[in-house]
């Protein structure tokens, strides 16, 4: 979830109170999240397509799970995108397509490795970043000016929001593919403990991210296309360390790697689930081509892509977000509702 | 997809196995071969067709016994025994001993089992029947004394061949630790073993693998300490082995591993008892294999490569800044070419402008593009490596000489490589001796890695990092993961990783080898100076 | 394996970034001028003549010059530099630019933004580059024989961080005069260079500030005394001499700056807007024309009344000179806008006006630190 974030810095739009946007960001996706923990919990051992085929029966229950399938199959088609046209930005005449390429392969082969590879490799790849993300934080440490924080209430409460929402569902919405790979937590309270932290630790991570984008840019803010990475470009000691900005790629790349990986797995497990395949691995190399495709072909410019994400993707991605998970959680009600009346009616 | 029939085609095939092997278990025990005869000669004649007229082979008649009335023969192979222990303890006393020659009352005798009790002088003496028994002791060095009218005869341990003695071992050198190393010989291997660990726990379990060389392979583990499951694993997975010959144990290690196609490997090996015995301590299992003095340790961890014996000799600070920097010539060592080239071809920007001029001067003229000539200069190293190694110490001694003129001085005078390149090739060469058990794996990944960075740049070598990476995290030895303990993260397994502890911290054992007996020592063991009064 | 098949695949088939370093010039300085056609851009590029700084090249005695200027035009920045291809054979490699340098009469006739998009937009430009101004034609700058560093570009990087041991030239680099510029009140700036001498024997002198206006063109200079006052309000006066009449002798004192900073406050009474600047420094006695007693506490103490005296003087002269040009180089406004954001909406119109009649109060808070290495002075009977 930190990867793309780190690229596209979600609700800089606030200006200079974007660091607060990722804070009511988390607080609005509370509801999400709760949800997300409630469905898990409730059918503990079940990822999302079992529940789903439990709750809505074995016909919607597909279907619900098709769509929320394609949503993590897109997702990742989106991340890979993201990097696609970071890098082609940073290195102008490669094309595109080598780079999502070469990412796609590496998240088919980390998604292949299974949810346990996944997870080793998230606590390195976490660690490490952190790590360089700390140093290249320390090189910036010059240039940042605090005072460009100030004012705090510079848009209306309604830019705000609008803000605020689209740190909502980007990331923080995007917990709902916890449901997918949970299964493989075995305690309850441990879900809830993992998925609360993970938020709160995006969301420190975030708002940190945010106040060094502003801090390091002040009015430059408004112009560039990766605001965390003109940050770096701006380093410059003793004309000695300069140019520092393959560092940042690199903890750019491996987060992103990450999230598309995760969401490719979610996809073939929830597939495999569907069509009651013996093993997912098989299907990883023909999904993860699909993935590369949809990633090739859905924009033609990055600046598709930039308006994508402005106007189009807070409301798609709400549609999964929100209102399946608030469906399927209130048909669920539902029926418990009715068969404990029955069972009242019984007695 | 092909990948997935490919999968489904083995899995019918081990299905298959699966029921061929349950079948042979179901049938009984195949017969035991032919039994020796109480026809003296008779033996012998089989022997003899058995073994062939071999030179080696020895077959020693006499007669002893009041009034010379018993017919023996000692059949051993030259060269595997100790002529002296057959001379002096074995027919020596049966031919002249008084007991016997005097004793006439004792005749007849009534077992062999009695020239055991009351003649040989020889440790180590068992009764064997079967034909197929006293050909597989008698080439391990034992001697066979058959006698006439006894379907049994007496193994004898005879075993004294021309073997190497323990000497310092050549990689693994300390300045500070034991120098003794494992040497060809098993019992000597196991002995040294023993030797470091004392407890009565220490099991050492022998079989017999490969059809041809019958070699003999023992796994080491303390009782208590090492999990059951893991013996179980390594015992299933040696018994699984089939094969014609074991010459090193190498050849174990490709039978057992867990991934046969990562370059990297997961099975450990050491030359050297300490290692091998703190190993064991920490809850491993050994294999010692007759005829190599190199000794496999599973499972084996990643960080394993980092760690060095003298590490837990030498005081903790300075053992945790060799870590670090055994750490920083890995990733030197897999780097430096490959970022070289990138940063040459693709992130000049990257390189402050100073330098950057030095090195277009230092550039200039050179007719190969970077990427050409990091792989030639990479390669030049390798076969110079390669040749030192394999060459007679003196001529190997000309051939680096030979190497560093030509490649250090002639090919930058002569303009064909840039000096820059010379210098980071030669960082790589010396930081790539630093981890010697990733040593191969590492030379692969740098050739991986430069021909990436030619490519794409630092993107390239950033993918092709977080590839090896993924590989790493999806990589299990013997069910403990590979990465163990950075990736699943173990607190207190990180005490012995990328920094050493002082011992009296390091109170538990590696979570994961050692799970049966976590704790290694008491708590409190910080020493302090006495309490003034 | 599939990666390695890969891997040979793109490495065979083609490296499209690639630039090997032997088919790069390495461009250290851009300098722009007015071109004869009002349309087109006129540029001149500094390349590093890598040829003359071999060692073979250095012992001969050939006296080429280590760069090699290109002058090209072309209607974009971008077009220029591409047609700069067509004289150069290798191709002009823009990451390890050092300095941007802007002629007086095209910054003040055409505004500089229309040069700086390109820098800002490609990848290759770092934008911690300096920009300056220059009194008469830009690519005479790049020209001159520099003595201690062969390449001018390079020795204007060195003089630009010269500046702090003197305060009297401003420092600005790409990217701040960016911010500014993208600022709603504050002016951008940027630091004044000029060749002295003539013939052979002209240097480069960099001191004062060229003053821009919201629309990125020049509107004036501030002086060296100017550009230090505006130093200490935006808190970037690193270090430089005070120069003060000695007490009780007649001679004068340098007094070495060692610590500074500045703030802005505004504040907000009644409607009527006052901004406050608060200086504090520390320096200490660097040399002494005459006899000062120093073991006489008035002495120490009047010398630094006359510090802080001082260094008002230098902000009330800086003041002057930007309300008269009515340029906000100290970013007043921003700081009132950071305060109040909700007032600032009716003050931004008119901010101008405003800030050229601002109330403006000065703060100075000084310590002098020390006298260094000797008490009193040698010329003890004056």
């Amino acid at each position: 979830m930190l990867g793309s974030s780190v690229v596209l810095s979600p609700g800089l739009n606030a200006g200079s109170a974007s660091w607060l946007t990722v804070v009511t960001g988390l607080a609005l996706a509370s509801p999400l999240v709760w949800m997300v923990i409630k469905l898990t919990g409730d059918y503990p051992g079940k990822t999302l397509v079992e529940l789903n085929d439990v709750i809505l029966g074995p016909l919607w229950g597909k279907i619900f799970s098709i769509m929320y399938l394609w949503y993590f199959f897109h997702l990742g088609a989106i991340v890979l995108r993201d990097f696609g046209d970071f890098m082609s930005t940073i290195m102008p005449t490669t094309p595109t397509s080598v780079f999502l390429l070469v990412t796609t392969a590496l998240v088919a082969y980390l998604a292949k490795s299974g949810i346990e590879g996944i997870v080793r490799y998230s606590l390195i790849i976490v660690f490490f970043s952190f790590i360089l993300l700390g140093l290249v934080f320390i090189l910036v440490s010059n240039n940042l000016n605090l005072s460009s924080l100030l004012p705090v209430n510079s848009i209306s409460a309604w830019q705000f929001l609008k803000a605020s929402y689209e740190v909502t569902v980007f990331p923080f919405g995007e917990i709902i593919v916890y449901a997918m790979i949970i299964k493989y937590t075995n305690n309850y309270q441990k879900i809830k403990r993992s998925v609360i932290t993970a938020l709160i630790l995006t969301c420190i991570f975030g708002s940190l991210f945010n106040i060094y984008v502003i801090t390091g840019l002040g009015n430059y803010l408004e112009i560039p296309t990766y605001p965390g990475y003109a940050v770096i470009r701006r380093v410059d000691i003793f004309g000695i360390i300069t140019r520092i900005d393959i560092g940042g790629a690199t903890a750019d790349l491996a987060l992103g790697v990450l999230k598309a990986s995760v969401m490719l797995y979610a996809v073939v497990l929830g597939i495999s689930q569907i069509l009651k395949l013996p093993t997912y691995t098989s299907i990883v190399l023909p999904v993860g081509t699909l993935m590369f495709l949809l990633s090739l072909i859905q924009f033609d410019s990055s600046v598709e892509n930039f308006f994508f994400h402005e106007t189009t993707y807070p409301y798609y991605a709400a549609f999964f977000q929100a209102f399946l998970p608030a469906l399927t959680l209130s048909i669920d009600g539902f029926k418990k509702f009715l068969t404990r009346k029955t069972d009242k009616a019984a007695a | 997809m092909f990948g997935f029939l490919k999968k489904k085609a083995r899995a019918m095939q081990l299905q298959k196995l699966n029921e061929k092997e349950q079948n042979k278990q179901n049938t009984p025990q195949k017969p035991a071969g032919p039994a020796l005869t109480p026809n003296l000669d008779k033996n012998l004649t089989i022997l003899k067709s058995t073994l062939g007229n071999s030179p080696d082979i020895v077959i020693r008649k006499f007669n002893f016994g009041p009034r010379y009335c018993y017919k023996a023969a000692l059949f051993f192979v030259d060269g595997m025994v100790d002529k002296k222990i057959i001379n002096e303890n074995i027919i020596k006393p049966l031919m002249y001993d008084m007991h016997i020659v005097r004793g006439e009352q004792r005749v007849p005798l009534a077992d062999i089992g009695e020239l055991r009790n009351i003649l040989l002088s020889v440790g180590d003496v068992k009764t064997v029947t079967l034909f197929d028994e006293v050909v597989t002791s008698s080439l391990y060095g034992n001697s066979i004394l058959l006698l006439d009218g006894f379907s049994t005869a007496l193994d004898i341990d005879t075993k004294g061949w021309q073997a190497r003695s323990i000497q310092e071992p050549t990689v693994d050198k300390v300045v500070r630790g034991p120098r003794e190393g494992f040497t060809e010989t098993i019992r000597f291997n196991t002995a040294l073993l023993r030797r470091k660990i004392l407890n009565p726990n220490l099991t050492i379990e022998q079989m017999i693998i490969g059809e041809q060389t019958r070699t003999h392979v023992a796994i080491a583990y303390l009782k208590g300490v090492t999990s059951p499951g893991l013996v179980e694993e390594v015992k299933t997975r040696l018994n699984r082995i089939k094969t014609d010959a074991i010459l090193e144990s190498g050849y174990i290690e490709q039978f057992i591993e867990d991934a046969p196609f990562s370059i990297f490997s997961t099975v450990g090996n050491t030359e050297k008892p300490d290692i091998a015995a703190a190993r064991i301590l920490e809850g491993r299992a050994a294999i010692l294999v007759d005829g190599t003095p190199f000794v496999l340790t599973v499972p084996m961890l990643f960080i394993e490569g980092f760690q060095a014996a003298e590490d837990y000799y030498s005081r903790p600070y300075y053992a945790s800044f060799v870590r670090l920097l055994r750490f920083m010539a890995f990733f030197l060592s897999i780097l430096a070419p490959a970022t070289y080239v990138a940063l040459l071809t693709y992130h000049q920007e990257f390189i402050p402008t100073p330098l950057l001029i030095t090195m277009a001067l230092s550039v200039q003229g050179v007719p190969f593009p970077a990427l050409v000539e990091a792989l030639l200069m990479g390669l030049m190293f390798e076969i110079l490596r390669e040749g030192g190694i394999r060459l007679p110490q003196q001529v190997g001694q000309a051939v680096s000489i030979v190497g560093a003129l030509v490649i250090g001085q002639a090919a930058v005078q002569a303009g064909l490589v840039d000096q820059t390149m010379i210098i980071v090739i030669a960082v790589t060469a010396v930081s790539s001796f630093l981890v010697i058990t990733h040593t191969d794996a590492a030379t692969l990944l740098r050739f991986i890695l430069v021909l990436l960075a030619g490519a794409l740049g630092a993107f390239g070598i950033v993918i092709g990092l977080l590839a090896v990476l993924v590989h790493l995290a999806s990589l299990r030895s013997f069910g403990v993961p590979y990465l163990e303990p950075a990736a699943p993260l173990v607190i207190g397994d990180l005490k012995d990783s990328y920094i050493r502890a002082p011992w009296w911290t390091m109170l538990k054992r590696p979570q994961l080898i050692g799970v049966r007996n976590p704790t290694r020592q008491d708590e409190q063991l910080k020493p302090a100076p006495p309490e003034e009064n | 394996m599939i990666s390695l098949i890969l891997t040979l695949m793109i490495s065979l088939g083609g490296c499209w970034d690639r630039n090997e370093l032997t088919s790069l010039a390495i461009t250290t300085g851009a300098a722009f001028d007015k071109s004869k056609s009002p349309d087109l851009i006129a540029l001149t590029a500094q390349v590093i003549n890598l040829d003359t700084l071999a060692p073979a090249a250095v012992q001969s005695t050939i006296a080429a010059p280590p760069y090699w200027n290109i002058k090209t035009t072309g209607h974009t920045v971008f077009d220029c530099i591409r047609n700069a291809s067509q004289q150069s054979p290798n191709k002009l490699y823009w990451a390890h630019n050092q300095i941007i340098i802007f002629s007086e009469d095209l910054a003040r006739e055409k505004g500089v933004s229309e040069y700086l998009d390109f820098f800002l937009r490609d990848a290759e430009p770092r934008i911690s580059i300096w920009v300056l101004v220059s009194k008469g034609k830009a690519s005479d700058i790049l020209e001159m024989d520099s003595k201690l560093e062969p390449i001018p570009s390079i020795n204007i990087t060195s003089l630009i961080e010269n500046r702090r041991y003197t305060g009297k030239a401003s420092a600005v680099d790409l990217y701040e005069f960016s911010n500014r510029l993208l600022s709603e009140a504050t002016a951008p700036v940027m630091s004044l260079i000029e060749l002295i001498g003539n013939g052979e024997e002209r240097t480069p002198l960099l001191s004062g500030t060229a003053v821009f206006n919201q629309d990125s063109k020049m509107i004036g200079t501030l002086g060296e005394q100017e550009t230090r006052g505006m130093l200490w309000v935006i808190d970037q006066f690193e270090s430089g001499l005070l120069i003060v009449e000695a007490p009780g002798c007649d001679g004068q004192l340098g007094l070495e700056i060692l610590n500074s900073s500045g703030r802005i406050k505004p504040e907000l009474a009644n409607g009527q807007l006052k901004i406050k600047v608060e200086i504090r420094a520390s320096a200490s006695l660097g040399d002494a024309d005459c006899f000062v007693d120093i073991l006489d506490e008035n002495t120490w103490d009047s010398i630094n009344k006359r510090q802080a005296e001082a260094i008002r003087e230098d902000i009330l002269i800086s003041l002057q000179q930007a309300q008269k040009l009515k340029a906000d180089i100290f970013g007043f406004g921003d700081a009132v806008f950071k305060k109040y954001p909700r007032e600032w909406k009716d003050i931004k119109p008119d901010w101008e006006e405003i800030f050229s009649a601002l109330e403006v109060e000065i703060d100075v808070q000084t310590t002098l630190l020390r006298p260094n290495m000797i008490l009193q002075s040698v010329n003890k009977r004056s």
